[in-house]
């Protein structure tokens, strides 16, 4: 009975039955690559735990380092020797190529490694920035009265340098007259360590 | 209807989370923190400044050598190496000259153009009593400074060798570890410069007056002056 039927189909018929058989085949084709992509998935798994490992490695590098340096074509650091590490926050300050900030907020002008004289309070020749002394003395003032309800911290006078590689002598020396005025008294000089 | 069925059957056995969210997730993480992480480590140099004011009271003995009160003044022309109450070593000499303790040396500077066009400097050295010292006052051997020029050589062609006048801290640190062997008890150092001194060059002096070794075999460095003072007053 099947043979006779299929001995009735005429051309057409057959055609369309050759064409059911192709779009299965490349069901079937499309099934399979389908299977071995859900294969493929389950390799990432690895990947995944790679991932997740370095995902917390870093976010415990980012959080426990007290300082955080960009440097940028305005600051560049001076490569040394010294291996001594940063192990406390202390208050920042940064001598870039045009500004002077204090905890990444700028506070004067410089201009060819020169203060503006009326920032000044003893004119051109004085060592008396005025602006950096409010913001230094603000910052030791808020230190000291975190001081006061947090025994862990103590204010000990310690002031971050971070200079630019160009920083003349003469503006630094201004610097460190200015902080000592705001009740900071040791330095300590933010370099690139090349060990 | 079977496709529908073998859709239940996955979502029942749960073997097939898709984690392709969470990778996403991860993909964008990673790069973020990489960017905001730094890789260069950040070490620091502890200074103190001359206080103005009353002093602190020290014990009354008299120590049995007066503090040596070392003083490097960073000049123009080089470095002026003084002690407000000691003959150095070597000093004697030296005396009737007026020039610079340690002046000025031409160096070779090693240039090169880096991709955006700028010429950078790849690195500098000093040739101090036939050995080579470099960028750093690092001391290496002149056949590893021949590779290191060939390596960079290789990395960008346009390398050319530049001279220079600079500071002599190799000569520096040499008249420092001398006067450290007489004075051995001595940590302390003040350094002085002129108004335009850069930055750079007072790291370096520290770093010159920073460690020493005691015998040439030893494998560790020691301390040499590690208190640095920096004295704001003028030369």
């Amino acid at each position: 009975m099947a043979e006779e039927q299929k001995l009735e189909l005429s051309v057409e018929e057959l055609e369309a039955l050759e064409d059911v058989k192709k779009i299965q085949a490349i069901r079937k084709e499309k099934h399979k690559a389908r299977r071995q992509g859900e294969a493929q998935q389950l390799s990432i798994t690895s990947l995944m735990d790679i991932m997740t490992i370095l995902l917390v490695f870093m976010l415990m590098n980012y959080a426990t380092d007290p300082l955080n340096i960009n440097p940028s074509d305005e600051l560049q650091l001076v490569p040394s020797v010294s291996i001594d590490k940063v192990h406390e926050r202390m208050t920042t300050m940064a001598i870039t190529k045009n500004h002077l900030l204090v905890d990444d907020k700028p506070i004067v002008q410089v201009k060819d490694g020169k203060v503006p004289v009326t920032a000044k309070r003893e004119g051109e020749d004085g060592y008396f920035i005025t602006p950096l002394f409010d913001a230094l003395k603000a910052q030791a003032d808020n230190f000291k009265k975190l001081a006061t309800y947090n025994k862990s911290l103590k204010f000990k006078g310690n002031l971050m340098i971070i200079g630019d590689e160009q920083a003349p002598f003469r503006l630094l020396s201004e610097v460190m007259y200015t902080a000592g005025q705001a009740e900071f008294g040791e330095f300590e000089f933010a370099v690139i360590s090349n060990q | 209807m079977g496709k529908r069925t073998d859709r239940y059957k996955k979502l029942a056995t749960g073997k097939d989370v898709d984690l392709v969210p969470f990778m996403n997730l991860l993909a964008i993480l990673v790069p973020a923190l990489l960017v905001s992480t730094e890789y260069i480590k950040i070490a620091m140099i502890a200074v103190s400044s001359p206080r103005i004011g009353p002093s602190t009271p020290t014990t009354q003995e008299q120590p049995e050598k007066p503090p040596l009160n070392l003083t490097v003044a960073i000049s123009s022309l080089g470095f002026y190496i003084a002690s407000a109450s000691n003959v150095l070593p070597g000093a004697e000499d030296q005396a009737a000259q007026t020039g610079p303790t340690v002046p000025k040396v031409t160096v070779k500077v090693y240039k090169a153009r880096m991709a955006d066009g700028k010429i950078k400097e790849m690195m500098r050295v000093w040739d101090y009593n036939g050995d080579k010292y470099l960028l750093g006052v690092n001391k290496i051997e002149p056949a590893a400074l021949d590779t290191k020029i060939n390596d960079i050589k290789i990395m960008n062609p346009s390398l050319q060798v530049t001279e220079e006048l600079d500071h002599n801290y190799p000569a520096l640190k040499d008249k420092l570890v001398k006067i450290k062997k007489d004075f051995e008890n001595e940590k302390q150092i003040i350094v002085s410069a002129e108004p335009n001194t850069d930055f750079t060059t007072i790291i370096r002096v520290m770093d010159a007056s920073r460690k020493y070794k005691k015998e040439p075999t030893d494998e560790k460095d020691n301390l040499m002056f590690p208190i640095v003072v920096l004295s704001a007053g003028v030369v």
